[in-house]
């Protein structure tokens, strides 16, 4: 016989049987029966009550939920009496599937349909005589599954206690493994893939995200948010739950209990034991990490709160001083260029000064390969770190699929970051031996600082600072430079800051266990609170303020390639940078930068990875600032 | 010359590396989807479709059209078609299930030259939605089964319990839990009747696919103190290999 799940066919003398019972249920209606019985069948040629008259049939099925079908809704008709009594003509079994389509197309993928063939009638063993549950239906499943499964962790736990006080919004078996679409997942073997995973942390999430119903058991409605911050839910939120703590990697599956229960997992006599699932070689204190802290929450989270503030204050402040900043050199310039060419005054092209010069150096080949290192581990690092800060956007899922998981951007970021590193090393050897040079010591190290080769800051950079204000509000001359502009200044100190709190947060975070020996857990939630905060406003300046200021403003727009071929036409040293144009001229070392034009391919090469660098860091920055204030 | 050298060098390359038929005599077995099965299944030709389970498993729900011949019985002679060209494909209960895969082997050792696999086996072809037959359905009820660390406690509790293996005499040599009783599953319908009655069997498989529908058929015959290993012995080596368990049994090698 046949079966189509899950409307199967049962054995011949199930079918018999029930066949006949059900078609004399119908005729014990239209006898009169005092049962409220199922509907006349005409079509019925057979009293199946004649044979099949137990108390069930006869009773109970009436008044099942059922009842009303009677014998023909589910049962074919029998066409020939004897032939059906002699058990030559069997009755159809019609599919369940016919009224419970639904169910039925998720049965087909149900555990216990693909591996142990239950059908319909294997759970509700009492077809004929189903009636709704007189009481709670979580109850009544969780009953049912435990025939089977008599999980005495579920039952202890709170939210099995829960069901069993009555408690309708308590997760029984169903609302965490479904009730007919039981999935395969083969967690007894510890086959627990990232889709199990998954599936139910994102159980989990459907009510303890859920905030009124949360609110209705005094419980947190913030955790899974709060969650979802951290690296755990940052990883998982962007589809990559196999390598990280789920909900239930540190609650348990079954056994959930509340903090404070002495035999919980998360009890902090328990933590060492539960941390160390994943975590191995760590000190005690490292369980002080905080699984899902509140950043909001200055009573409980005072370091996080204040860290929380002073990031945001940082971030609002430079990035309100620089747009400021970029918005008015815009105007400024935009205007004036507008004014020359209204005018009919064109600027001339580069020729030659009365040095007989036309291009000069203004980087050498070593500081032009640090910056092309430098933009190719930082975009790496944007790529791979910002899609788990904005974890839950599809750009974010898309980039971590292009890396090939997140596992492989996760190595890719260290990667990048440890090149970063050596490259910063460079730089601060390099600017150490400027300050300190061989066989000077320390004499002269003050001028030096806060020379005109310097990129430290001086009191002229303030007075610079001044009149370009001025200057932006037509009230003044445009300051006059030497080699290092202020803000050329504040890019260059901004990697010591940024490497500082980006380079040191993210060390603690790759060996968060070693970390432990130095500091409590709770350090770990504030250096990754620093790195996500000081990487966006890294990435957000370079690609607004430092791109602007570079290659956006109209004077150079749509880009400088100076940096990239490390040469440009003397008359913008002169214009641009008027005060190391007289001094080179007054030192008469005019001479030892006068360069060849570029090659052409060193152009081509030059303007390949600039555009490429500078389309990709403007459409990163789109996405940053909509993900923002979408958020 | 030019172009015979450069088909000479193609030819060598194809050569070295050889598509999935030429090297099914090499154990690398061919799969059909459900779909290809089903599609055969109605052709001209129907394939010869082998359920590779015990009887008991395959009287219970096959796959309409299929034989029952379990792997165990390949080596001692089944009924086997006598054209070796004839299409044979072999099934079993899971994706992951060894015993489809060891008959076509067979079969393809014996001389039968077109030996598949379905893909997925059993749930696949429920999962695509086509038909199973029961001959022989067993009933299903209620059998409670016992988590690693419980049956650990009641092992460590004595008393009556009877450990019910149903795997393979070569699956039960390679390890087993200390105490434990083979009866495969494939004897178990004549093998049964020497259990005793009034001991609580533990049914215990590979994996816990198989031992809940040999406990129903053990209650069916009146053994009705019965319970089942979740997750099989596989789970119970997880269990082991965690340390978690502070007990006195053991999982024993021979």
């Amino acid at each position: 016989m046949a079966a189509r799940p899950p409307g199967n066919k049962l054995s011949p003398i199930l079918l018999l049987l029930l066949s006949t019972v059900l078609l004399g249920g119908a005729v014990s209606a239209v006898h009169g029966s005092t049962a409220p019985g199922p509907a006349v069948i005409p079509s019925c040629a057979v009293n199946c009550l004649e044979c099949h008259d137990q108390y069930v049939h006869r009773e109970a099925f009436p008044k099942s939920v059922h009842g009303s079908l009677g014998c023909l809704g589910c049962h074919g008709e029998v066409v020939d009496r004897e032939k059906h009594m002699a058990g030559l003509e069997k009755p159809e079994l019609l599919s369940c599937a016919r009224c419970h389509g639904e169910i039925a197309r998720e049965y087909v993928r149900n555990y216990h349909y693909l591996y142990q063939d239950f059908r319909c009638y294997d759970c509700h063993r009492d077809i004929h005589a189903l009636t709704p549950p007189a009481g709670s239906l979580k109850q009544e499943i969780l009953k049912k599954c435990t025939e089977c499964h008599a999980n005495d962790e579920y039952s202890m736990s709170g939210h099995g206690l829960a069901v069993l006080k009555g408690n309708e919004d308590a997760a029984t078996c169903s609302d965490c493994h479904g009730l007919h679409s039981t999935r395969v997942y083969h967690t007894a073997q510890d086959i627990y893939p990232a889709e199990a995973r998954e599936f139910y942390s994102r159980t989990c999430i459907h009510c303890h995200g859920d905030r009124e119903m949360m609110q209705r058991h005094g419980l947190s409605a913030d955790v899974v948010r709060l969650y979802e911050m951290t690296y755990h839910g940052k990883v998982q939120g962007v589809g990559y739950p196999s390598r990280v703590a789920g909900c239930a990697d540190c609650h348990t599956s079954h056994n959930i209990l509340p903090k404070d229960n002495p035999v919980s997992t998360i009890n902090p006599a328990n933590l060492v034991t539960n941390c160390s699932k994943c975590h191995e070689g760590f000190h005690p204190r490292f369980v002080e990490y905080r699984a899902h802290p509140d950043f909001a929450n200055r009573r409980d989270y005072p370091s996080l709160f204040w860290t929380n503030v002073l990031m945001e204050v940082l971030l609002a402040l430079t990035f309100l001083f620089f747009w400021v900043h970029t918005a008015l050199w815009w105007r400024k310039t935009y205007w004036d260029k507008h004014d020359l060419e209204k005018r009919g005054i064109v600027p001339g092209p580069p020729v030659a000064g009365s040095e007989g010069i036309q291009s000069i150096q203004r980087f050498p080949p070593r500081e032009i390969f640090m910056h092309v290192i430098l933009v190719l581990s930082f975009f790496t690092l944007v790529l791979t770190g910002f899609p788990l800060k904005y974890h839950g956007t599809g750009w974010a899922k898309f980039l971590i699929r292009l890396w090939g998981g997140a596992d492989n951007a996760g190595n890719w970021h260290r990667v990048a970051a440890l090149v970063l590193i050596v490259l910063f090393l460079i730089i601060l050897f390099r600017s150490l031996r400027y300050l300190f040079p061989p066989g000077a010591g320390t004499r002269g190290w003050k001028d030096r600082l806060f020379g005109p080769e310097s990129l430290f800051p001086n009191r002229k950079d303030w007075e610079d600072l001044k009149a370009m204000f001025l200057w932006f509000f037509n009230r003044g001359e445009r300051p006059r430079f030497d080699r290092w502009s202020y803000w050329e200044k504040f890019d260059f100190l901004a990697v010591f800051w940024g490497m500082t709190i980006i380079g040191g947060s993210g060390i603690f975070l790759m060996v968060p266990e070693w970390t432990s020996y130095l500091f409590p857990g709770w350090v770990l939630n504030i250096a990754s609170l620093l790195h996500s905060e000081e990487a966006l406003l890294a990435a957000l300046f370079i690609f607004t303020v430092h791109f602007f200021n570079t290659h956006l403003i109209p004077t150079k727009f749509p880009m400088d390639r100076t940096i990239f071929t490390g040469r440009y036409y003397l008359r913008e040293m002169a214009e641009e940078r008027p005060l190391e144009y007289e001094r080179m001229k007054e030192e008469e070392k005019m001479a030892s930068v006068r360069r060849d034009h570029p090659s052409l391919w060193t152009k081509l090469l030059a303007a390949a990875f600039g555009y490429a660098g500078l389309l990709l860091g403007l459409f990163l920055a789109v996405l940053i600032l909509w993900t923002i204030l979408r958020s | 010359m030019k172009r015979t050298a450069v088909l000479f060098i193609l030819a060598l390359i194809v050569a070295a590396f050889p598509g999935r038929a030429a090297s099914a005599e090499g154990g690398d077995i061919r799969e059909l989807s459900p779909v290809e099965v089903q599609r055969k299944m109605t052709g001209g030709t129907p394939p010869v479709l082998v359920n590779t389970m015990s009887l008991i498993e395959c009287r219970d729900h096959r796959i309409p059209g299929s034989e029952c011949i379990p792997v165990t019985e390949m080596a001692g002679g089944w009924r086997e078609p006598g054209d070796r060209d004839r299409e044979i494909v072999f099934y079993c209960e899971s994706p992951s299930c060894r015993r489809s895969r060891l008959a076509a082997e067979t079969a393809l050792k014996q001389g039968f030259r077109n030996a598949a696999v379905l893909a997925g086996g059993l749930p696949a072809w429920k999962e695509s939605g086509y038909e199973v037959l029961s001959t022989k359905r067993i009933h299903r009820v209620g059998i409670r089964s016992v988590k690693p660390d419980v049956l650990a406690r009641w092992i460590s509790g004595g008393g009556t319990l009877l450990l019910l293996d149903i795997r393979t005499p070569d699956e039960f040599k390679t390890g087993r839990i200390a105490g434990s009783i083979n009866v495969p599953f494939e004897t178990l319908q004549t093998a049964w009747r020497d259990l005793p009655m009034d001991r609580s069997i533990v049914v215990i498989d590979d994996r816990g696919h198989r031992s809940f529908l040999a406990a129903c058929y053990l209650f069916e015959r009146g053994l009705v103190d019965i319970s089942r290993l979740f997750g099989g012995l596989s789970n119970w080596k997880i269990h082991q290999s965690k340390g978690t368990e502070k007990h006195g049994s053991e999982t024993a090698r021979q």
